[in-house]
C-alpha cells in the first residue's frame, strides 16, 4: 500500500510540473518528485544496496536542481532565436 | 499500531522534526547558496513571506535537515536501526560539501530522527512509517500551495527569533 | 482494484513519457531542462524495475553531471547572443 501511495504523489506532481506558469514553482515540485522517486527505491529493493542506490540518487538529484536554480539566476530572460 | 494513525503520527514528529532544526540552524535567515536567493525572491513575488522562501530554496537546492530525515529513515529501514542512521549521516554530510554549503543541518537531522525511530520502535511503530511520513511532510511544504506553506514557516521562523533581515 | 497498476513500473513509464511531452511542447530552454530532469527520474526508475542496481548507480551519477555539462552551455550561448545583440544596437546607434 505504501508504494501505490507514494506513485499517486509522483503522478500528481509531476502533472503539476508540466502545467505550472512559474519556474521556480516546477523546481519545488521537482524536488518532492525526488524525495518520493528516492522513497518507492528504497521500499522497492529492500537491501542494504537499494537503501545506497536510493541515498546517492538522492544528493545526485539535489545537486542538479542546485544547478538548474542557479542557472535560472545567472540567465534572467533568455534571447530565443526566431 | 493501526497503519493509518501510525503514518499519520509519523509524518508530524518528522514534520516537527526537520522544521525545528533548520529553523534553529538559522535556514530562514539567509540563502545558504545562490540557487536558493532565486527561489525565495520568486515565491516572494507571488505573496508569501521571503524568509519562508528563503527556507524552501535551501530544501531543494542543498541536503539539509529534511535530506537528513528522509535519508536517516531509509538507512534505517534497510540496513538496520543505529548502522543504518549513521550511514546515511556520512553520505549526507558528503552532499553538504559537495553543494558547497558549510552548516551541519543534514547531520544533525539524520542523527535526531535516528535516536527518534529507535525510541518509537518499542511502542510498536515500523520504520515505513517515518519514511513515508517524510515524504507527506515535504508535499505538505513544497507541494501544495507555496505562498501559504512559506508564510507558515515564516512566523515559524520570527518565534524563534530567525527570521530574515533581507529585503 | 484499480490500484493494481500502481507499482514502480508504471509510475516510472508515466514519468518518462510526461517528461518527453514537455521537453516537446515547451518553448524555453530551461523549461525543457527542467522536463529533462523529471525525464531522469523516470528512466532511473524503470532501471531499478528491472532489478539492474549497477547501471541505476552509474546512471544516478552520470545524468546529473549530463545536465550540469547542458547547463553551462546554455549559459555561454546566452552571453553570446546578448553580447551579439549589444553590438548590433551599437552599430545602429553609430
Amino acid at each position: 500500500m505504501l508504494i501505490e501511495i507514494l506513485g499517486i504523489i509522483v503522478v500528481l506532481m509531476a502533472l503539476r510540473t508540466l502545467v505550472a506558469q512559474n519556474r521556480s514553482e516546477r523546481l519545488l515540485y521537482l524536488n518532492v518528485i525526488g524525495f518520493s522517486m528516492s522513497a518507492i527505491i528504497a521500499l522497492y529493493i529492500q537491501t542494504p544496496f537499494g537503501a545506497i542506490i536510493a541515498i546517492t540518487f538522492f544528493v545526485t538529484s539535489t545537486l542538479s536542481s542546485n544547478a538548474i536554480a542557479y542557472s535560472l539566476g545567472r540567465v534572467k530572460e533568455e534571447i530565443m532565436v526566431k | 499500531m493501526n497503519e493509518i494513525l501510525g503514518i499519520a503520527i509519523a509524518a508530524v514528529i518528522s514534520w516537527l522534526n526537520f522544521v525545528l532544526i533548520d529553523t534553529w540552524m538559522g535556514l530562514p535567515e539567509a540563502p545558504g547558496v545562490k540557487g536558493a536567493d532565486v527561489i525565495g525572491r520568486s515565491v516572494q513575488e507571488r505573496g508569501g513571506d521571503l524568509a519562508g522562501g528563503f527556507f524552501q530554496g535551501n530544501i531543494v537546492c542543498s541536503p539539509d535537515a529534511s535530506a537528513g530525515t528522509l535519508l536517516a529513515a531509509i538507512g534505517c529501514y534497510a540496513i538496520g536501526i543505529p548502522e543504518g542512521g549513521l550511514i546515511a549521516a556520512v553520505l549526507v554530510y558528503f552532499g553538504n560539501r559537495l553543494c558547497a554549503d558549510p552548516g551541519y543541518a543534514g547531520t544533525t537531522g539524520a542523527l535526531s530522527i535516528t535516536v527518534i525511530i529507535f525510541l518509537t520502535s518499542f511502542i510498536g511503530f515500523k520504520t515505513e512509517y517515518f519514511i513515508i511520513g517524510m515524504v507527506l511532510a515535504i508535499l505538505t511544504i513544497q507541494g501544495i500551495y507555496h505562498p501559504g506553506a512559506s508564510r507558515l514557516l515564516g512566523k515559524i521562523a520570527q518565534k524563534m527569533g530567525r527570521h530574515t533581515k533581507l529585503t | 482494484m484499480y490500484l493494481d497498476f500502481v507499482n514502480l513500473t508504471t509510475v516510472s513509464a508515466a514519468l518518462t513519457l510526461i517528461g518527453t511531452v514537455g521537453i516537446i511542447a515547451l518553448p524555453k530552454p530551461l523549461d525543457k531542462v527542467i522536463m529533462f530532469a523529471l525525464l531522469q527520474g523516470g528512466f532511473i526508475g524503470m532501471i531499478v524495475a528491472a532489478k539492474y542496481l549497477d547501471v541505476a548507480m552509474a546512471a544516478a551519477i552520470f545524468d546529473p553531471i549530463a545536465t550540469i555539462i547542458l547547463l553551462i552551455g546554455i549559459i555561454k550561448i546566452n552571453e553570446v547572443r546578448k553580447k551579439n545583440q549589444e553590438s548590433k544596437e551599437d552599430g545602429n546607434l553609430a
